[in-house]
């Protein structure tokens, strides 16, 4: 494990305004190391997921810091915020969100055009074992698949951190799991710092830090001594 | 609570039904606009040919019998019948302006339509209270109002008349309009101007016969003998003829059982033609009578535009609701399956879809409907009546402008239904689920050898455009339409100077012009032109036929200008070059040779309206004329075939404004005050050029906002995806951008070839005259690529703000 790469400090986040105000996030105070596998767990409405927007440039604190990796998050405008994910982030979405005009290939080539030291698309694909699907377009392919590509996409840009926001929650258990192996995989393996929001506790017991969220407010932080291996995780 | 759903959905998608409104509209709004002249022009000419009981035939003579009118009266199929005696003066104190006079003893057809005024209107003209036509009248003439108030004439001044060297006063009793002046001009002009065409009705006691014959008799014209035969001195020229309703009734059924293409009228020139033992030149029908045929010709064209116009922004339309209906029903899958699954029929479900289209087609077709008449219409109207002199002439409407705009809403809600038709027989629990994401297939241009080379965006969008090609091809139609438009309204604005250029540069090659009188013999005018060092030109109006003894319906009524050949009235070919006659030969116009299939080198017969006798010419030449079709032949060819020479003019480019008093001069006239005349009167030309730039504008607009909102939309989770990996906004609009902007390349490319051709079809459609040479230069299509291109990148432009606050955290949470 090594320095805190993320930090939320006192964030506080709220939508609407006078009496239908409704605050999302409740002065949350967390850090997560370099390298880490961390699950943030909560169920619907607790906030998770707009703490991992905040954390990755897509949405600002209504008060409070979020710093990532020394830099200021909470302080960037849009273009600064559009570098930044283009540099430090990788997203992977529930639904995958791959552009079904492109191949495999080409949604994981596409961060050619974002980043100039993208990695080797094939080299991505080969990673997540999908070497032989570059050519097939994402309706040709299982949700499994598709999670992997996304993945790969993720993984293409070198990013610091990787953000997975339920990327398991459309998959069946045995999908989920070759998905998840992968993700530990990046974490454990590679240095990347994985962060995973999912309302699903089996996940969180293979990961190193476990944040749990109920009505905006961290309920506890919990570090994992001994992870269990992906493949022993029954959902 | 359904419509509550869609007024709220609407408020959502305000932009596409904004859309779909605005083509709705300009479907019917123009319809409607230019249909409202058509329908309005045709019941003012129909109501003003009832009340002056226009004729059915003309039919001309060298001099008509008494017993002639008698005989033909006595026809069954004929209503009624009259003389008259067509002679052609000028004014005195008017600028010489040219005077036809209508002599008659009775006047029952034709009758002249009474200008009468308003009781105690401050203007002297508007107060005028013409009388009835008085045939006993002595002193009294019959005014043309057009001419009247040009020159604030009103009836009870007196008038200074000239005919064949007599002047005469006369003081003027009625304002009048006639039915075969509803389109006219004076002979010396190439276009329209009331100040230089007078018209006078008058009994023949108030011919002044006396001082006429003394100055036939001096001018050695007339043998003194035949002043005792008055009937010869002004013979009846002119035979009017009305037929009975069911005469034209038999007339119609048997030329449609016949399948024959003679009109009403002609049909019994055989039997009027026995009934007067042959003695007339030629007999002629309403089609025939250019003042009244061109309203005629002008109203068929409004006609094809208002279908054609209403037919492309239909087609327009239902592209853009097609594809705004598909996006719309595609987003609300699972609305659809939870209204299946709660029970909810599929007809009502496929209703509340329909019901988006028809409240924005119905409203905008309904605006249009009534906006149409009011603005356009009237546009028209006020635009078209600076050429024609037309009584009580307002914008009209009748049913079908109703079911014009029921088949606007009818066509766009079954284009919403067959949009939601596929969506409805997915099973409900089907539905509830997201849709599969759509199929991806490796297209065509992929197999370009340079495909790899191509950029991101590049790729992608041709894949997106095969994904969606309805919306490529209402991008691309709609990018055409604009695009010819433009280009349509770009020719109409230099056609006018092209047209000046053409008249007054290369055929006109001369300052002035002196109109001749027919009193004096041809060596007088010969001297004359001498003098002047000018070129002596003769008009008359003509009869032609491909073949001799040709039936009526193969023979044409034309005109025929002699010309000397001196070079100052020149003769200019099929592409507008000036060239030469063939001596010996005759040169026909283009579009009159078309339509007869006369090339060079064959033979045509024609005759002088007047004169009985035919002659025949070989064609030596194809040339071209903007606005005079007929024959040109040179002053020694037509000597040869022993016609009469009787010239109607001398141009020269010496001034000779001074010779305005000389003998047998009617009038001279400057020429640069003719071409100032006809340029002011073609600047109502470009009223079209605003028009169609504006008609332009909008379609461009609303079709590409649309296929760039729809493009927008249809991608907004893969834009809000490739907006979290970190592509900059100004990538992502570039992707949008450069879809839109080839669509409008393409539209450009589609449309670019029918710019010139519909721009012809337009212009020379007018009638049977008209063959304007449509030069649509590169230049104007390069301007007019770059005009839609700036309308399209601007439009485009409409969109980057949507980009940049693409909200991507609301956009990826959920799939609706």
């Amino acid at each position: 494990m090594g320095n805190p790469i993320v930090e939320f400090k006192d964030v506080v986040k709220e939508y609407g305004q006078g009496e239908g105000k409704q605050t999302a996030v409740n002065h949350v105070d967390f850090s997560i190391e370099e390298g880490e596998f961390v699950v943030i767990l909560g169920q619907s409405g607790a906030g998770k997921s707009t703490v991992l927007n905040m954390l990755g440039g897509m949405d600002t604190p209504t008060s409070g810091m979020v710093m990532v990796d020394g830099l200021e998050v909470s302080a960037m405008n849009d273009k600064k915020l559009s570098d930044y994910r283009a540099e430090k982030i990788g997203f992977i979405f529930q639904f995958y969100n791959l552009i079904p005009s492109l191949t495999a290939y080409e949604n994981v080539a596409l961060t050619k055009s974002i980043v100039n030291d993208a990695l080797d698309p094939m080299d991505m694909l080969n990673r997540v074992g999908l070497g032989n699907h570059a050519k097939k377009f994402p309706s040709q392919m299982s949700g499994g698949e598709q999670q992997r590509v996304s993945i790969a996409r993720a993984l293409a840009k070198n990013p610091k951190i990787i953000l997975g926001d339920e990327p398991t929650g459309a998959l069946d258990s045995e999908t989920g799991v070759k998905v998840l192996e992968l993700l530990v995989d990046m974490s454990h393996n590679y240095g990347n710092t994985v962060i995973v929001v999912t309302h699903n506790a089996d996940i969180a017991k293979c990961a190193d830090k476990v944040i749990r969220m109920k009505n905006g407010k961290i309920r506890e932080i919990k570090l994992n001594d001994a992870p269990i291996p992906v493949e022993e995780v029954e959902w | 609570m359904l419509l509550r759903k869609m007024f709220r959905e609407m408020r959502g998608n305000l932009g596409q039904f904004i859309s779909v409104m605005v083509l709705s509209f300009l479907a019917t709004f123009i319809y409607a606009g230019f249909e409202s002249n058509v329908v309005g022009s045709r019941k003012a000419v129909e109501n003003f040919h009832r009340e002056t009981n226009c004729a059915d035939a003309w039919i001309y003579s060298e001099g008509f019998k008494k017993e002639n009118l008698d005989e033909v009266r006595k026809l069954d199929f004929v209503k009624d019948a009259q003389f008259r005696t067509e002679i052609r003066g000028t004014t005195v104190d008017y600028d010489g302006a040219q005077l036809d006079i209508y002599l008659m003893d009775e006047s029952i057809i034709l009758k002249p339509y009474l200008y009468k005024g308003k009781e105690g209107a401050l203007d002297r003209l508007k107060e005028s209270k013409s009388v009835e036509f008085d045939s006993e009248d002595e002193n009294g003439v019959w005014l043309n109002w057009s001419f009247a108030n040009e020159w604030n004439i009103s009836v009870g001044d007196k008038i200074k008349l000239e005919y064949s060297g007599v002047k005469f006063e006369r003081i003027v009793r009625g304002l009048i309009m006639e039915p075969e002046y509803e389109y006219t001009k004076a002979e010396k002009d190439s276009d329209i101007n009331f100040k230089t065409l007078a018209y006078v009705y008058m009994s023949y006691k108030a011919f002044p016969i006396r001082e006429y014959a003394q100055n036939l008799v001096k001018s050695g014209k007339i043998d003194v003998e035949k002043l005792k035969d008055s009937d010869e001195l002004i013979p009846y020229s002119t035979m009017l003829v009305t037929f009975t309703d069911d005469a034209k009734e038999t007339a119609a059924e048997k030329i449609k059982a016949e399948k024959s293409s003679i009109s009403e009228a002609m049909y019994y020139e055989s039997q009027i033609s026995d009934a007067i033992d042959k003695n007339y030149a030629v007999m002629i029908d309403k089609d025939s009578v250019i003042g009244i045929k061109r309203i005629t010709d002008e109203l068929s064209q409004h006609d094809t535009f208002s279908y054609a116009f209403a037919f492309i922004f239909l087609v327009v339309a239902i592209l853009v609701i097609s594809t705004t209906m598909s996006r719309l029903v595609e987003r609300q899958r699972t609305q659809i399956g939870t209204m299946n699954a709660l029970g909810m029929k599929r007809g009502k479900v496929a209703v509340h879809y329909m019901s988006y289209s028809f409240l924005v087609s119905f409203v905008g077709s309904l605006a249009g409907l009534i906006a149409g008449p009011k603005v356009i219409g009237k546009l028209i109207i006020s635009m078209v009546m600076e050429w024609y002199i037309i009584p009580d002439v307002s914008a009209g409407s009748n049913v079908l402008f109703y079911v014009v705009a029921a088949v606007v809403v009818v066509v766009c809600v079954l284009s919403s239904y067959v949009s939601c038709r596929k969506l409805l027989n997915v099973p409900p629990a089907a539905a509830l689920r997201p849709a599969a994401p759509k199929k991806a297939k490796r297209i065509l241009a992929e197999r370009l050898p340079f495909w790899d080379k191509l950029s991101f965006s590049t790729q992608y969008n041709m894949r997106d455009v095969s994904r969606a090609p309805l919306r490529a091809v209402m991008g691309i139609v709609g990018t055409a339409v604009g695009t010819v438009l433009v280009i349509y309204a770009f020719g109409c604005y230099i056609l006018v100077d092209d047209v000046v250029d053409w008249n007054f540069e290369k055929l006109q090659n001369y300052g002035y012009q002196m109109a001749l009188s027919d009193d004096k013999k041809v060596e007088y005018f010969d001297e004359l032109c001498d003098e002047v060092d000018g070129e002596m030109i003769m008009t008359d109006q003509i009869e032609l036929a491909k073949k001799p003894n040709a039936p009526s319906m193969e023979k044409r009524k034309q005109t025929i200008t002699v010309i000397e050949g001196k070079g100052l009235q020149n003769i200019t070919d099929e592409k507008t070059n000036i060239t030469s006659m063939v001596p010996g030969k005759v040169a026909i116009s283009s579009r009159l040779a078309k339509e007869m299939g006369v090339e060079v080198g064959d033979k045509i017969y024609w005759h002088i309206y007047s004169k009985n006798d035919w002659y025949m010419s070989e064609v030596g030449l194809i040339n071209r004329s903007p606005e005079t079709a007929g024959i040109t032949i040179l002053r020694k060819d037509f000597e040869k075939t022993g016609c009469e020479y009787v010239p109607s003019f001398i141009i020269t480019k010496k001034n000779i404004m001074k010779y305005d008093d000389r003998e047998g001069v009617s009038g001279v006239y400057d020429m640069e005050k003719i071409k100032k005349a006809f340029v002011d009167g073609y600047e109502v030309i470009k009223y079209l050029f605003y028009m169609m730039m504006l008609f332009s504008i909008i379609t461009v607009v609303v079709v590409l906002y649309n296929s760039g909102n729809l493009s927008f939309h249809e991608r907004l989770k893969e834009f809000a995806t490739l907006k979290v990996m970190g592509l900059s906004t100004k990538k992502i609009r570039r992707i949008l951008n450069q879809e839109n902007i080839w669509f409008a390349v393409l539209g450009i490319i589609v449309g670019s070839p029918f710019g010139k051709p519909s721009l012809t079809a337009m212009m020379n459609s007018n009638g049977d005259n008209f063959d304007y040479y449509i030069n649509v230069p590169m230049y104007l299509y390069i301007l007019s690529g770059v005009f839609i291109l700036v309308v399209a990148v601007a439009v485009s432009m409409l969109f980057s703000r949507k980009i940049k606050k693409l909200d991507m955290v609301e956009t990826l949470k959920g799939l609706e």
